[in-house]
């Protein structure tokens, strides 16, 4: 048995569109999960269901077996991190972490002991006695954290808990997140619009896309084997070049170089995809593209340019000059193609001969 | 960039400010201070100057104990009542989903309202005859109070006056200041299982902190000054037991014409007020965590 099922999740609000319909999900205790998705997917929703801040239209939601729909949030032995913080401004670092377990009616040496504890996890122990106001967002974020390990629970939710977080703090919360997430054997929901979170934190990614899930994997899988246009497009940096192929008399032609499929599709509308960085420049290749832009990132140098129309990017690790305007030529990496239905965005399973 | 100020720049938005200040309050303030050191009876063009006369008396009469008294009771079964009714329709206001603005405005009438004009319409609410309040009363054959000349139920009287134009007001920013409080707050209380009571007691209630000193302040200055009611209801009486310090200054002065007399209680009200806001400067700089 898994630790969450939904089952047949919706949510609709008062006289307004579903926003999720007949969501299916488990999550095996242990794991981290990440719900990725842009915003408006209904990530955040979902997370807040599962915590019971947001009533579930129809359907069950079952912890350890157990139907949850009807129980306020305290009776779920569930702890949850916000985005802003959310930490009691009247009160110093110490009260806010131990608040929650004061409402219950702990006696106070355990609740000090566990505060402590958690503070010296948390590198917190120094800032124990001042107030939320006069802490960073990382310092308060880290509080934030202590609050919800506190509590022991068994899930824990983070709603975006970087997003108010600048990039170099991000990165280091990110590994601490996930520290304590082993340390603790947690079980960890995690909502963010951030690929780079979801790919290095997560066990597991649900991508998500207006309430519905397009893909759940590792983030080997979601990054290599994107199941549909949507996935193939929203996750990687830069994305997944897309270019629609051309069909004559069963055959599949990419602009004007005919591609020999091992499978026989018939004439199945076909969408090409290459990952930038199994795409390098190959002035013999029939395929051409002109450079638009070029984007120093240091590591890594990507060539922006257009074939015939439509937008492509390629990771190039050479030291040569390339010049706007300039026409080059594209070769690839034929194991690492991805083909798409061009009507359903489907991921289509086929291989090229080379 | 310059951030001294021009002469012309002074002139325009300091000095010429100040001329209204100068002339309404700062010179008045002088003379009375003068006064308050002279037996000047409101009618002659002469007066002799008396030395502390004025305050030594005033601090030994009977009518300057009693009003004090009366203005620290006044004052107390105020303002206590107008934070605790303004806070609790502040959560419920901030609850309604419809027809905010409308019970906004409600709240906010009667202190737009002139005193002057409502004290009449509340003496005949109160009048004990034919007033609506002890016709309710009598139908529920409970007592029917004297409101206006029995003497605790006068200064009630004027107590619910009070609380009724101020009540409102406070709820107005009440309201305000938890519409400020963000949601997650309210929902981490419900992850760690408050209930209710507990929100409001450990969170609401040190969250609009700032917001309750202000009110205490601005209402304890509001009674300290309350005149319109207590003249239009009961005239300081019966017997004295609605005179506060301020309607015994009235009476001093402009009744009996013991303008020293009255100008010295004047200058002890100002000293209390200032003590007052000294108190609320120093308490707001310990409660600004935030």
């Amino acid at each position: 048995m898994d630790l969450i099922e939904l089952k047949r999740i919706n949510k609709q609000y008062e006289n307004k569109e579903k926003v999720i319909e007949d969501f299916d999900l488990n999550i095996k205790k242990g794991d981290f999960t990440v719900f990725l998705g842009p915003s408006g997917c209904g990530k955040s929703t979902l997370l807040r269901m599962i915590a019971g801040l947001e009533k579930i239209s129809a359907g069950e939601l079952l912890i350890n077996g157990e139907l949850q729909n009807d129980l306020p949030p305290k009776e779920r032995n569930i702890a949850m991190v916000f985005q802003n913080y959310a930490l009691y401004p009247h009160m110093s670092v110490e009260k806010n972490m131990g608040f929650g377990l004061k409402m219950r009616g702990i006696d106070k040496q355990i609740i000090k002991q566990k505060v402590t504890d958690a503070a010296k996890i948390l590198n917190l122990t120094d800032y124990l006695d001042k107030f939320p106001g006069n802490l960073s967002g990382g310092q308060q974020q880290r509080v934030a954290l202590g609050r919800a390990i506190v509590r022991e629970s068994e899930i824990y939710l983070m709603d975006e808990p970087l997003s108010n977080l600048d990039a170099k703090l991000r990165a280091v919360m990110r590994e601490e997140i996930v520290t304590l997430h082993k340390q603790m054997a947690a079980t960890t929901i995690y909502v963010t619009h951030d690929q780079t979170e979801a790919m290095t934190m997560a066990d597991r990614i649900v991508i998500l896309n207006h309430g519905d899930i397009q893909q759940i994997g590792t983030p080997k899988e979601v990054y290599q084997r994107p199941q549909n246009m949507f996935v193939a497009s929203f996750i990687g940096i830069p994305p997944m070049n897309l270019i629609p192929l051309k069909n004559h008399d069963g055959k599949y032609y990419l602009e004007n170089a005919e591609l020999s499929l091992k499978d026989d599709l018939g004439n199945q509308p076909l969408v090409f995809g290459i990952r930038p960085e199994d795409a390098f420049v190959d002035n013999a290749a029939p395929l051409k593209m002109k450079v638009t832009y070029i984007e120093d990132m240091g590591a890594d140098r990507y060539v922006h340019g257009l074939v015939n129309g439509t937008k492509f990017t390629l990771r190039d690790g050479s030291n040569n000059d390339y010049q706007v305007d300039q026409e080059i030529g594209v070769g690839f990496t034929a194991q690492q193609v991805s083909f798409f239905d061009q009507v359903s965005t489907n991921r289509v399973e086929a291989n090229l001969w080379k | 960039m310059e951030m001294k100020a021009s002469k012309r720049q002074l002139l325009l938005f300091v000095v010429i400010p100040l001329i209204p200040l100068v002339v309404f309050w700062i010179i008045p303030l002088i003379v009375s201070l003068w006064l308050s050191f002279t037996d000047w009876n409101y009618i002659s063009p002469t007066f002799d100057y008396v030395g502390i006369k004025n305050y030594t008396q005033l601090f030994a009469s009977q009518d300057f104990q009693q009003a004090f008294a009366h203005t620290a009771y006044f004052t107390f079964f105020s303002v206590v009542p107008i934070i605790v009714f303004g806070f609790l329709l502040a959560v419920g206001l901030n609850k309604l989903k419809r027809s905010y603005k409308f019970i906004q405005a409600l709240l906010f009438a009667p202190w737009v309202t002139p005193l002057i004009g409502m004290s009449i319409v509340w003496g005949w609410i109160f009048n004990s005859k034919v007033g609506p309040i002890n016709q309710i009363l009598h139908i529920l054959h409970l007592p029917e109070p004297q409101w206006l000349t029995n003497p605790t139920a006068a200064m009630w009287t004027i107590i619910i006056v009070t609380i009724w134009k101020n009540a409102g007001w406070a709820a107005l920013f009440f309201s305000d200041a938890l519409a400020k409080i963000p949601s997650s707050l309210f929902e981490v209380s419900d992850m760690e299982g408050l209930s209710w009571w507990q929100k409001i007691w450990y969170v609401l209630i040190p969250l609009v902190s700032p917001t309750t000193l202000f009110l205490v302040i601005v209402m304890i200055l509001e009674c300290l000054q309350a005149y319109d009611q207590i003249t239009v209801l009961t005239q300081g009486g019966p017997a004295g037991s609605t005179t506060t310090l301020l309607y015994l200054y009235y009476q001093l002065g402009f009744k009996q014409f013991q303008m020293g007399s009255a100008t010295a209680l004047s200058i002890v009200i100002l000293v209390i007020s200032a003590i007052l806001a000294y108190i609320s400067i120093r308490m707001s700089r310990k409660h600004t965590y935030y």
